[in-house]
């Protein structure tokens, strides 16, 4: 087995790790297992990555190509990130700073933790398995590992959230699957290995008219889990009701997985000679999706509901970016990476203000700077990020998609993509000013003392900033060094 | 011939019980098409498997009995409290007499649509695009969280005749993965349904707090 098979075994290690130890230290298995994962993919990378080009994985199990690269490093930096940050989250609610109504609960703390790494798991299998069944496999577990920490607090309100998104997940699956099961029938030869490498090689066999279905309900299937409309109900109310670490595990890497299923198939149908009708069915459900979504951030009140219809609104520029040809590909990674590194950084956030006010209710957050100053100003810049302000890396990345869209010859589109823009842009600037300005509210200066910024809290923040900082600062230099190298030969 | 003959009225059953399941007033009764779904299925395997002799249409087979047959009921019938099973639905989002010709009228579109797609599975290949549309229509018309984890099982059972159709060409691990993850989804189904219960109601009219 490979470095990439690693990635898989870890977690799965860990799992079994966490009811070996007491309980009292289950919280930390996660960091360390995930922080390995960082280092064995730094060592993937170092030693095969630059002598094989794209490629790191020769093995007919894993796939490691650069769509599965960049999605499976968004997975082992955003899940690193979220699992630091559920140990103060989670002890903050169970342990020993817990409320004094809520006892210390270590079984439910071992649940929690436990989840969480079958729900990491489970993203890191879904980008690195070579087989189209095993990676639709691993993408249904990522959505049912998860309903139980949608679920976790265990209210009216959670219940609810808990059972639209398990029903739109299972119905998602199941279109999927058929579009799967579909191409595999249409297909003259056996596909014993059934690995991607295989369905792209022979796709050019396959008639037309079956890899069309079989794209536009892959297309169905998958976009309900990566939140494209019309299927993306359940998001708001899943990501606002999870804890705020799994609100960015879901947002910032589960929608990148499903999207990863879509491109997959899109890579097939290129092959197969059917880019075109694939292109086009998924740049239409990224207008719609961006359209709606940015629409709908105007008439929300509560953070995490924002935060889960701007997911959405990203996903939806990842879609039209891989929909206009290499450079809007380009974009769609760079978009995929930026939003995982915000917006998982903006949930984290959302969990102080919820710990801050007692309640995700906007309407009663003012003033956050006053009272707790980092947790404040990050949020301020983490809203100019998500918004798409320069000089962070959302800015580039949809910059690019625009670009890719005039090059395409087709300006009209980039008009109205920038009236959605533009309309997304003062919603979260107008939430940002609300919340983080002004006389703080009775809500945000009476409960300030004990919530604290801790470096558990500071740290994941601080990296995320830094690293979307990094990509809208270094990267423009990086690309014209690179084809300044490229001109000269 | 005989093969083609079965397949078509055992298709035809799993399409006709989907629809029976998609306006039945009781989650038993919903059960009782499931179970009968799943025996045609069943049925299905066990001809190929006798047909081709292969050991992994064998495997493919015991799973099948294993998993769909055994122990996706158990759970429900553990955990599922009979209060529950046997409540009475009286109150459908659409007449079941428009359900029935919707359903049969996505059947009619399926069964069209596969014909010009999918060659010689056409016939397997329509009857489960057909119990799956049917299903998941079911599952969007109903008042009840627990008929709709019924429906999600019989869109299932659906897929299931297509895999059967094809299944000489996949590897069986990929079948036996399909029966595991559809039994976690049954779990995680029936856990939430007992939590619904508790908290108040399973009725879906009831579930309408988070807005927006």
């Amino acid at each position: 087995m490979d470095v990439v098979g690693w990635l898989l075994v870890v977690p799965l290690l860990g799992i079994g790790a966490m009811y070996l130890l007491p309980a009292s230290r289950c919280p930390f298995v996660p960091p360390v297992v995930t922080a390995l994962n960082i280092a064995l993919m730094g060592v993937n990378v170092g030693v095969n990555g630059f002598a094989h080009g794209p490629s790191v994985s020769d093995s007919p199990w894993w796939s490691a190509d650069g769509l599965s690269a960049v999605v499976t490093a968004i997975t082992l930096v955003v899940g690193f990130t979220a699992c630091v940050y559920s140990v103060r989250y989670i002890r903050g609610r169970t342990g020993p700073h817990a409320p004094a109504e809520r006892p210390r609960n270590l079984a439910q703390e071992r649940g929690y933790f436990t989840l969480l790494l079958v729900f990491y798991a489970s993203l890191v299998a879904a980008t690195i398995v070579q087989n189209v069944f095993f990676t639709w496999g691993a993408i249904e577990l990522t959505a049912l590992s998860s309903v139980l920490l949608v679920d976790w607090h265990q209210t009216r309100l959670t219940h609810e959230a808990a059972w639209k998104y398990l029903v739109i997940m299972i119905s998602g699956g199941l279109l999927a699957l058929f579009g799967l099961v579909t191409l595999a029938g249409s297909v003259d030869l056996p596909l014993m290995g059934a690995t991607w490498t295989d369905l792209a090689r022979v796709a050019r066999h396959v008639p037309a008219t079956a890899l069309r279905v079989s794209f536009a309900l892959i297309l169905a299937g998958f976009g309900a889990k990566a939140g494209l409309v019309p299927f993306n109900f359940w998001l708001p109310d899943a990501h606002s009701q999870a804890p705020s670490p799994v609100s960015a595990m879901l947002s910032g890497i589960k929608l990148n997985c499903a999207m990863y299923g879509i491109l997959r198939l899109q890579q097939v149908l290129h092959a197969g000679g059917q880019g075109g009708f694939a292109d086009a069915a998924l740049g239409t459900l990224g207008f719609l999706t961006v359209g709606m979504s940015a629409l709908m951030t105007v008439a929300q009140t509560d953070v995490k509901r924002l935060l889960a219809y701007s997911s959405a609104e990203n996903l939806g520029m990842v879609a039209i970016g891989f929909a206009f040809g290499p450079i809007g590909a380009i974009a769609g990674y760079l978009q995929m990476v930026n939003h995982a590194i915000i917006k998982s950084m903006l949930f984290y956030h959302s969990g102080e203000l919820l710990h801050l006010s007692g309640s995700t209710d906007m309407r009663t957050m003012r003033g956050v700077t006053a009272v707790l100053p980092k947790t404040g100003r990050a949020w301020m810049l983490g809203m100019l990020a998500i918004a798409g302000a320069p000089p962070f890396g959302l800015f580039i990345s949809e910059f690019l998609v625009v670009l890719a869209i005039l090059r395409h010859g087709t300006p009209a589109l980039a008009v109205v993509l920038l009236v959605f823009l533009l309309v997304l842009f003062a919603s979260f600037l107008q939430r940002a000013l609300q919340i983080g300005y002004g006389k703080p509210s009775r809500q945000v200066t009476a409960s300030a003392a004990p919530v604290g910024e801790s470096a558990g809290i500071v740290g994941p923040t601080a990296l995320h900033l830094l690293l979307t900082f990094a990509f809208g600062t270094a990267l423009p230099f990086v690309g014209l060094a690179f084809a300044h190298v490229m001109s000269n030969g | 011939m005989w093969w083609k003959l079965l397949w078509t009225w055992l298709g035809l059953l799993v399409f006709l019980l989907a629809l029976f399941i998609g306006v039945a007033r009781e989650l038993r009764t919903c059960q009782l098409g499931y179970l009968l779904q799943t025996a045609c299925i069943v049925v299905l395997y066990g001809a190929k498997a006798l047909h081709t002799g292969d050991a992994d249409m064998w495997a493919a087979f015991a799973g099948l009995v294993v998993i769909r047959g055994g122990l996706i009921p158990i759970i429900i019938r553990w955990k599922l409290p009979p209060v529950l099973m046997d409540a009475r639905e009286n109150r459908f989002v659409a007449a079941p007499t428009f359900l029935l010709m919707a359903f049969c009228v996505l059947g009619a579109v399926s069964a069209g649509v596969a014909t010009v797609w999918a060659g010689r599975f056409a016939v397997p290949f329509g009857f489960a695009l057909g119990t799956l549309l049917a299903a998941l229509a079911g599952v969007a018309l109903t008042h009840q969280a627990g008929q709709q984890m019924f429906g999600l099982l019989s869109a299932e059972n659906g897929i299931d005749l297509a895999v059967a159709a094809i299944l000489s060409r996949i590897p069986v691990g990929v079948d036996d993965l399909i029966f595991v993850d559809i039994a976690l989804a049954t779990m995680l189904s029936v856990v939430l349904l007992v939590r619904l219960k508790a908290s108040g109601s399973t009725r879906l009219h009831d579930l309408r707090e988070l807005r927006g």
